[in-house]
């Protein structure tokens, strides 16, 4: 039996072990056949290499320590890229924080233009400002609270209800500006001529409203002291351009 | 052996026949060098020598071959869209001052006609690549190779005659 092609190959290219290179030798000094394969095969192999070899090219010089310190390199540049990654992720998530801080700051201080609302100063009253209305204020008071307008207007009315809400209220029909502060609400209403219903609440012990140095509504309990009357419903009904005061 | 020490003798034993496979397999040297010292590289950032380092040389720079000439194909593409060519410069011939160019552009031709695999063997066993590398490399299994190698050498030396007839 004649070895195949692959096996003389492998002979030719040392690919074989010695025992088989020993039967291969043996037998190819006594088959003229398997002579004449193996001498076909080398000069393929032959002509193939000398072809090969006219492809032959200059090596360029190149030390492993070059290429140690590019992927030395490359990795630091990894690391680098990584490190930045992480902290553009940390300072955009703090940015956004930030961003959302400010941001409602300015909301805050937008909205101040319409109707500008200071926290109080102290705790005893929660503020509610109702978002969608620039020219409302409400807000749970303490003890007592004093509502002070700081200027008679030359127009618009108070319309003063006393009610069972348990936070103080003031709807303008024109945008002032409210400073929330300790027992009360500052309305800076100069050059205003806008109404303002106000609610009270019943239970509240002590309320006063202030128009300039002069106190026009004053409550006590269930006593309120003041020289407007009530309307049909039931609302204290102010003028601004009415002179008296009432006196607690 | 420390890593790094057995890296930089696989290296001084290798990287020659690495360039001179990528070469002969593309005819351009320039890629051939970005490859075999990327292969190199990535050798290095693996961190651990592979079962058989020259095996896996091989597979990752054929990789590295494939990816770049995906890359050359889609900007050529690109190029012929836009009605421009290819500004690669043409691949200098091996070695121009002393072999016609010409005789090798015919070799070239005809590595060409074989098939890559065909090519691959050819040009790794001439390299110098054991049986077991050549398998490892292109994932063939160990026996299978001098069969092949008988089929594709008998393919080139006759492809190189068809050449050879057509330039008479």
């Amino acid at each position: 039996m004649h070895p195949t092609e692959a096996v003389w190959r492998e002979m030719l290219d040392g690919e074989a072990n010695a025992l088989v290179c020993r039967e291969l030798d043996h037998h190819l000094g006594e088959c003229a056949a398997c002579e004449a394969c193996v001498d076909a095969l080398v000069e393929d192999a032959s002509r193939a290499a000398a072809s090969l070899q006219l492809l032959e090219a200059r090596v360029p010089v190149r030390s492993a320590a070059a290429i140690i310190s590019r992927a030395k390199g490359r990795s630091t540049r990894r690391w680098a890229l990584l490190a930045a990654s992480i902290a553009l992720a940390i300072v955009t998530v703090a940015g956004a924080t930030i961003r959302s801080g400010v941001w409602q700051r300015l909301v805050g201080q937008s909205r101040q233009h319409a109707a500008v609302v200071t926290r109080p100063v102290t705790a005893d009253s929660a503020v509610h400002n109702d978002a969608s209305s620039a020219n409302r204020i409400a807000f749970t008071p303490g003890d007592r609270v004093e509502i002070s307008f700081d200027e008679r207007q030359a127009a618009g009315d108070l319309l003063i209800l006393v009610g069972a809400d348990s936070t103080v209220t003031i709807v303008a029909s024109n945008t002032v500006r409210y400073a929330l502060r300790s027992g009360g609400v500052r309305v800076s209403n100069g050059g205003s001529s806008a109404s303002y219903q106000i609610t009270i609440p019943d239970r509240l012990p002590e309320a006063s409203i202030r128009v300039g140095d002069r106190v026009v509504f004053y409550k006590h309990d269930a006593s309120v002291s003041t020289k407007a009357v009530t309307d049909s419903g039931g609302r204290y009904r102010i003028p601004f351009t009415r002179k008296e005061a009432a006196t607690p | 052996v420390p890593f790094e020490v057995a890296f930089s003798a696989l290296f001084e034993e290798r990287f020659a026949m690495l360039y001179r496979y990528l070469f002969r397999m593309s005819g351009d040297a320039a890629l051939a060098d970005d490859v075999a010292q990327e292969s190199f590289v990535r050798l290095y950032q693996r961190g651990s020598m592979p079962e058989d380092p020259p095996a896996w040389l091989v597979a990752v720079a054929n990789n590295l071959v494939r990816d770049e000439r995906r890359k050359l194909k889609r900007r050529a593409m690109l190029l012929l869209r836009r009605g421009g060519e290819d500004e690669r410069p043409p691949v200098p011939g091996a070695d121009a001052g002393v072999l016609s160019e010409e005789r090798v552009a015919a070799v070239r031709r005809a590595l060409g006609r074989l098939s890559l695999r065909d090519r691959q063997m050819l040009v790794l066993r001439h390299e110098g690549y054991s049986y077991r590398e050549i398998a490892d490399a292109l994932g063939i299994a160990n026996s299978s190779v001098g069969t092949l190698l008988v089929r594709a050498t008998a393919a080139f030396a006759a492809a190189v005659e068809g050449e050879d007839h057509a330039s008479d």
